[in-house]
């Protein structure tokens, strides 16, 4: 569906992305993942046409769409400010694109306020036509700004940090409303975010992004569980960043360990001292510093025992290892 | 809000109104008092008087005129205004900083300074004199000269008004509208206009009251002929200069007049623009 080969983008003196190649099957909800500065939003929008990449070539089920301009590429764009017209009420602006079709491709005006109705219905806002932007809440504009971008039946659509001005609330219910939809429409999609929860919870495949370099594609599952990257490890999940002790392999510089991966141990463990202990969900989150280091470690430890007091000694073991050689790969 | 007034803010009463008198009296003295002293001479010997006054031949003239140079470089500046705010606030390019300061300059020179440029450039002495005088064309001391004069004073109003505004707007409804298949005139026409329209009308009202109301380039590039190349303020100082009080100050009133108007209309757009501008987030 989408091949991206070799992309390159400089803004003046400083390189956006070096060499991205990636490639994206047709039906596939993709997210690109990583802090800001990553280059993630530069590459969506070189997916779009928005920007133009200094090198290599982005294709389109198997056109080259590189020099293509965006209204050419067939696209849907989401902004994360929704980048809704404010004079236009809602169904005039899911209309808009068909409105600005030339003469001999576009519907008369009851077959456009058809079809916003109708995408009106698909994102569950039935009745607001009539509403403008201001009238409406952050989710709901949301809403109508997905709705405008499907309104021209794009090949594929693209998402910039599309929750990312919204609470955390309508965030948690907007991105389970639309994974469904992902889910009914079938539409390949990639979305940008800097939420390792968001991107995780919603997409097929994840794409870890890093100055301007793909650090590891893969299910959520193989980011989470496989990091490839101590990158990877660190940026997604929390990882503790233990010594490299025995047992571990040559070469390898540290251990990542998840929290939930340390267990408490009567014997045979690293000495930490307890500092702060809190609830954090079902589990206790135990905060301590190693008695060899002093480094900040934090485990997840079952609710169902009391937890050790803060200030208690207490040993633990690393019940996964996960190291990274000089490399950078995981052994 | 409906007490805006926090302790931390508040002063005692005789300040407050100290300061609110003060401020007043400075208003009164300095901006009505004169103002209504203009009002007041002109129709001081009635409105039969007045109305003489300004429909002379040579005030009419000047009225005519008047309105001719606001209609030309009005919408001359209305449409450098847009382009160079376009330009500035959605593109990047080298040169940029250097034609924003360059907008700026005709509000940094003294007007009389404007119109000597315009002097030398195409006066009769000027390089251009022999050519111009050639193929016959006056620009000094003639209608296109106090044009290029008015323009050139009036450039930045426009695009001081909109540059701003469109930079804190950003690019994201033009993109958006792009992505949706619209071309560049559809852009600009159905989104971009519509956001910029309360200061745009904004811009261009400033600019009127000024293009009309342009006395020192005017003054020099005119050569007050009178009836030909006067404009209403240097009509006004002509016929005060003749002793006729009554005469200038009815067409200083009118002028003055234009002043008032332009306020009322720029108070009701800011207004609007400020509803505008809440309503959109």
């Amino acid at each position: 569906m989408i091949e991206l080969n070799a992309i390159t983008k400089q803004f003046g003196e400083y390189p956006a992305l070096h060499g991205i190649d990636l490639s994206i099957n047709k039906g596939e909800f993709i997210a690109l993942l990583g802090p800001s500065g990553s280059g993630k939003t530069t590459l969506l929008r070189i997916i779009a046409g928005l920007e133009v990449q200094d090198g290599g070539t982005v294709a389109l089920e198997g056109e080259d769409v590189s020099r293509r301009k965006v209204a050419d590429r067939g696209v849907g764009f989401v902004f994360q400010q929704y980048a809704l017209f404010k004079h236009m009420n809602v169904a005039e602006n899911i209309g808009f694109g068909l409105s600005v079709r030339p003469r001999s491709q576009r519907p008369n005006r009851a077959a456009i306020r058809a079809r916003a109705e109708e995408l009106l219905g698909l994102v569950q806002l039935e009745g607001l036509g009539n509403r403008y932007p201001a009238q409406l809440s952050g989710g709901q504009r949301q809403r109508v700004a997905l709705a405008r971008a499907l309104a021209i039946e794009p090949r594929l659509l693209l998402l910039d940090e599309p929750f990312g001005a919204l609470d955390a609330k309508v965030r948690k219910d907007l991105r389970r409303w639309l994974r469904e939809l992902h889910g009914r429409l079938g539409i390949t999609s990639i979305f940008v975010t800097h939420d390792q929860e968001e991107a995780l919870e919603l997409a097929d495949r994840v794409v870890v992004m890093n100055q301007g370099r793909i650090e590891q594609v893969g299910t959520p599952e193989e980011i989470y569980m496989h990091p490839a990257t101590p990158f990877v490890s660190q940026f997604v999940g929390e990882t503790n960043l233990l010594p490299a002790a025995n047992g571990a392999p040559d070469g390898a510089l540290a251990v990542y360990v998840r929290p939930h991966e340390i267990e408490i141990v009567k014997s045979g463990g690293e000495a930490l001292r307890v500092g702060n202990v809190f609830r954090k969900g079902g589990v206790w989150r135990i905060e301590g510093h190693l008695a060899a280091d002093q480094r900040l470690v934090e485990i997840d430890a079952d609710a169902s025992s009391p937890p050790p007091a803060s200030g208690e000694t207490i040993l633990i073991r690393p019940k996964h290892l996960r190291t990274f050689a000089q490399t950078g790969a995981e052994q | 809000m409906s007490n805006p007034i926090t302790a931390s803010t508040t002063e005692t009463a005789p300040v407050r109104w100290l300061l609110i008198g003060l401020s007043l009296a400075f208003l009164a003295l300095f901006l009505v008092l004169p103002l209504a002293e203009v009002f007041a001479e002109g129709f001081k010997d009635g409105l039969g008087v007045w109305k003489t006054a300004v429909t002379s031949p040579d005030a009419l003239a000047s009225i005519r005129l008047t309105l001719l140079i606001a209609a030309i470089s009005v919408p001359a500046n209305l449409v450098f205004g847009i382009a160079a705010s376009w330009a500035t606030a959605k593109f990047t390019f080298p040169g940029k900083s250097l034609l924003i300061t360059l907008i700026d300059l005709p509000f940094s020179v003294s007007p009389v300074v404007s119109g000597m440029i315009f002097v030398l450039l195409f006066g009769a002495n000027s390089a251009l004199g022999p050519l111009l005088r050639e193929h016959d064309i006056k620009i000094i001391f003639a209608v296109p000269g106090i044009v290029l004069a008015t323009t050139f004073i009036t450039f930045p109003f426009v695009a001081r008004e909109l540059i701003p505004l469109m930079e804190e707007q950003g690019k994201d409804d033009e993109e958006a509208a792009i992505s949706l298949g619209a071309n560049g005139w559809q852009t600009f026409w159905h989104v971009t206009l519509p956001n910029i329209r309360w200061g745009l009308l904004y811009g261009v009202l400033l600019c009127n009251a000024r293009a009309m109301g342009e006395f020192g380039a005017v003054s020099v590039v005119s050569g007050h002929i009178r009836g030909e190349t006067n404009t209403m303020p240097p009509h006004v100082e002509i016929l005060y200069n003749e002793y006729d009080f009554v005469g200038a100050f009815a067409v200083a009133s009118l002028l003055a007049g234009l002043a008032l108007v332009t306020l009322v209309a720029k108070t009701l757009l800011e207004w609007r623009f400020d509803l505008h501008h809440k309503g959109a987030h």
